[in-house]
């Protein structure tokens, strides 16, 4: 018999929670009583204790996610037990029907079975149809011989499912605000729609699921729509992640860089000599940040499945406007790299984003960015950190500004930078000395040595 | 345009071609005049022709395809009559060893333009001698095309084409199609062999049919229709080679098929069509492949019983009821 885990009732008045993570995986074995999940209320975090034995299978994909008690998180299942269908089982369905779409040649056989153990008849023809709508064909009822599911029962159900209005989660429903995505063609399953379902939509391109449902969108709109390049795609994919994973906050300085630009001035021909192009600003504040990081470690560092990790190397990426969108190729160990290799690479990198010739791990990882809008006249801007490093390092224009220095107005070239900080690694009091570090270095740029 | 038999056309296909090509000629049993065939197919033909070029023959299936074969690689081109398909066995060695290898073992060396015609079926209480659908026999052998045309258009067009075509051809008409009318043209006109005809459009189910069963088909889509179920009718009008790509895309439409033929069900041209089709269109079947066919019995001799054994429309009704 399958044992049920259900989003508990920690308390008389609680009446909904979020799994915050899952203390064993998929597939593992449990046994009654070890910790299983951890459970957030509104309150505190508790950590879930397994109420039986078997393996933990069909755990829901709702990390984080508002649940009302009583909801169907996984199954504890016994050995060799076949799986129950009813339930959360798009892991374990949208997989079938997943692979089913990516290989239209290959017939599709998955033996899909009911809660009595039974086994799910359906044609060829409706399994077909079900997996272009992605539909989960187990929630189809089936009007054929022997309960058979047939193609006009999975039309039946994708025609009521879209009559129905969809039950969505708040986070959901905002982010298909925000992407665009039709809601009446998410999740066709009947299950309440997620922000991975929603993801997942606007992945597959809403635009692909509703051509095989009655009512086709209309060809030739008015207005000039582009298509995505995959670039652009994978831009919007991360940072849309970016933002709804990771708290951001931000911090600000204005920066006097007139001992940086004198620094500059010094060692132009210099680094002309060595490299044949002039050292830019970006090359110094690379140099200046990977120090900085090399004193404030948890700024280098990644928010990993609950965990914090220090990264060793620090890995510098430089955000850099390409053609069909934005590329951070990544400068390795820039703390042991001196300015003249440091300004050699990036004019190297940027020579490559002409034409996108990188090399693969020219654009990994990764460990901190910084995005630099100066040549474009921007005073400051928040930057979304690029996953999965925890901060990121927004460059404004470096410009002449009235500034107060001992009682007088005087005018120096000022350029305002902005942290953005990922909350859930760093706080306000463990980010401000790294930004005022980076500072305190570009207005005595002695420190360098 | 012009209403003609089927015994008519098919009588006009070999009456253009003796004309058109002096190396034609007609052999087999009763075909020449004053008889004309036994179902008067020849009639006429050895007046026009002469008793060289519309040959009769003694019972003699293995003597006179034998010389059928041995003329057709020689250079002629024999349209040769097999009274009843019932009688093939006793000629069949000339046929499935001769006229369809013949080209292959000589390394295309000698090619065989032989056309064999010949009638089955049943519903004119012939008993079980005269009365068996056995294309299924020929459809087995490399080497030979078949052909079942249910019209008369269909059996004029193709009929001039398999006499045209260097390969031996086993033309297989019905006895009840003989009476048979239907719209042909005056102008004349060939139809490709190995091409379908969608006989009658629909979308709720694809049934395949041969030769009479085509017609029986076609009536059960009026009683059908009157149902609100719209069946596709589709004719092969060749057994081999096949187009199997009209018959897939109409079950690609439709997603259910049901094949109706009238030979025995067991071992019948339906079997192999099926698994053709599940092979290349399975994830667009809605509902498994049915077959409407005879039962596994020789044809009886009482009327009502030879009724019994084959499809009617009653049953073709049935079948597609069956698989809605």
């Amino acid at each position: 018999m399958a044992v049920e885990i259900t989003m508990p009732k920690l308390g008389l008045t609680m009446e909904e929670g979020s799994v915050t993570q899952w203390l064993k995986e998929e597939g593992q074995p449990v046994k009654k009583g070890e910790p299983l999940l951890e459970v957030m209320t509104d309150k505190a975090a508790v950590e879930i204790e397994s109420p039986g034995d078997g393996v933990l299978s069909f755990v829901r994909p709702a990390i984080g996610e508002t649940l009302p008690i009583g909801t169907l998180l996984a199954y504890l299942l016994q050995p060799g037990e076949a799986a129950p269908n009813a339930g959360p089982a798009p892991s374990a369905v949208a997989a079938e029907t997943v692979t089913a779409s990516a290989a239209p040649a290959a017939p599709m056989v998955p033996v899909l079975s009911r809660e009595d153990g039974g086994r799910l008849f359906s044609s060829p023809a409706a399994r077909r149809v079900a997996s272009e709508l992605g539909i989960d064909i187990g929630q189809v009822p089936g009007s054929g011989p022997n309960g058979r599911i047939q193609q006009a029962d999975v039309r039946a159900f994708v025609k009521r499912l879209s009559m129905e209005k969809p039950v969505v989660t708040p986070l959901a429903a905002k982010v298909a605000v925000d992407r665009g995505v039709d809601l009446s063609q998410v999740a066709m399953d009947g299950r309440r729609i997620t922000l991975a379902d929603v993801e997942k939509a606007a992945e597959a391109g809403v635009a692909e699921l509703a051509p095989a449902v009655e009512t086709a969108p209309a060809p030739g709109a008015e207005e000039e729509v582009i298509a995505l390049t995959r670039l652009r795609k994978t831009i919007g994919e991360r940072m849309l992640q970016s933002v709804t994973t990771a708290p951001h906050f931000n911090i600000s300085v204005e920066i006097d860089m007139s001992e940086a630009a004198r620094l500059r001035e010094k060692l132009l021909d210099t680094v002309e000599a060595a490299t044949g192009n002039r050292l830019s600003y970006t090359a110094i504040l690379v140099k200046v940040v990977a120090q900085a990081l090399a004193r404030h470690p948890m700024v280098n560092a990644s928010f990993d499945n609950g965990q914090i990790r220090l990264h060793k190397e620090i890995n510098v990426g430089v955000a850099i406007a390409v053609e069909p969108g934005l590329l951070v190729p990544v400068i390795r160990a820039a703390d042991r790299k001196n300015l003249i290799e440091i300004s050699r690479i990036l004019k190297d990198l940027q020579e490559k984003s002409k034409d996108l010739k990188f090399k693969p791990d020219e654009l990994t990882g990764g460990t901190f960015t910084i995005s630099n809008l100066g040549m474009f006249g921007i005073d400051e801007f928040t930057p979304i950190i690029n996953p999965p490093e925890s901060a990121i390092l927004g460059l404004g224009q470096i410009i002449d500004r009235p500034v107060a220095k001992d009682g007088q107005v005087v005018i120096r070239p000022i350029m305002k930078a902005t942290l953005s900080v990922d909350h859930r690694v760093l706080d306000g009091a463990t980010a401000a000395p790294f930004l005022s570090d980076i500072k305190r270095t570009l207005v005595n740029p002695y420190l360098l040595l | 345009m012009r209403e003609l038999g089927y015994r008519e056309a098919i009588r006009e296909a070999l009456r253009e071609e003796l004309q058109r090509d002096e190396r034609v000629f007609l052999i087999g049993e009763d075909i020449a005049m004053p008889f004309g065939g036994t179902y008067k197919v020849t009639l006429g033909l050895s007046d026009e022709f002469g008793t060289e070029r519309v040959r009769n023959t003694p019972i003699s299936e293995m003597g006179f395809l034998g010389a059928s074969v041995g003329a057709a690689i020689t250079g002629l081109r024999p349209v040769a009559e097999l009274m009843y398909i019932d009688f093939s066995g006793v000629g069949m060695d000339s046929i499935v060893n001769q006229a369809a290898k013949i080209r292959y073992m000589t390394g295309g060396q000698a090619k065989v333009p032989l056309v064999i015609r010949t009638q089955g079926g049943a519903g004119r209480a012939s008993a079980a001698q005269h009365a068996q659908s056995l294309e299924a026999w020929f459809l087995h052998v490399p080497g030979l095309v078949v052909i079942q045309p249910s019209t008369p258009y269909d059996a004029k067009g193709l009929l001039k084409s398999a006499i045209r075509a260097d390969d031996p051809v086993v033309f297989v008409e019905h006895k009840l199609l003989y009476n048979t009318k239907g719209p042909v043209p005056e102008e004349e006109y060939t139809l490709p062999i190995g091409k379908a005809e969608v006989k009658r459009e629909g979308r709720d189910v694809t049934v395949l049919a041969t030769s009479l069963m085509v017609l029986k088909t076609l009536a059960a889509a009026e009683r059908l229709a009157a149902e609100g179920v719209e069946i596709e009718v589709v004719d092969p009008r060749t057994l081999f080679p096949l187009d199997l790509e009209t018959i897939v895309e109409s079950v690609k439409k439709t997603g259910r098929l049901m094949i109706v033929h009238e030979a025995v069900e067991r071992g019948g041209v339906g079997a192999e069509i099926a698994t053709q089709v599940m092979e290349k269109a399975f994830d667009y079947l809605d509902a498994p492949i049915k077959r409407v066919a005879a039962l596994p019995v020789p044809v009886p001799f009482a009327p009502h019983l030879e009724n019994f054994v084959i499809p009617s429309e009653e049953t073709i009704v049935e079948g597609v009821q069956g698989l809605l």
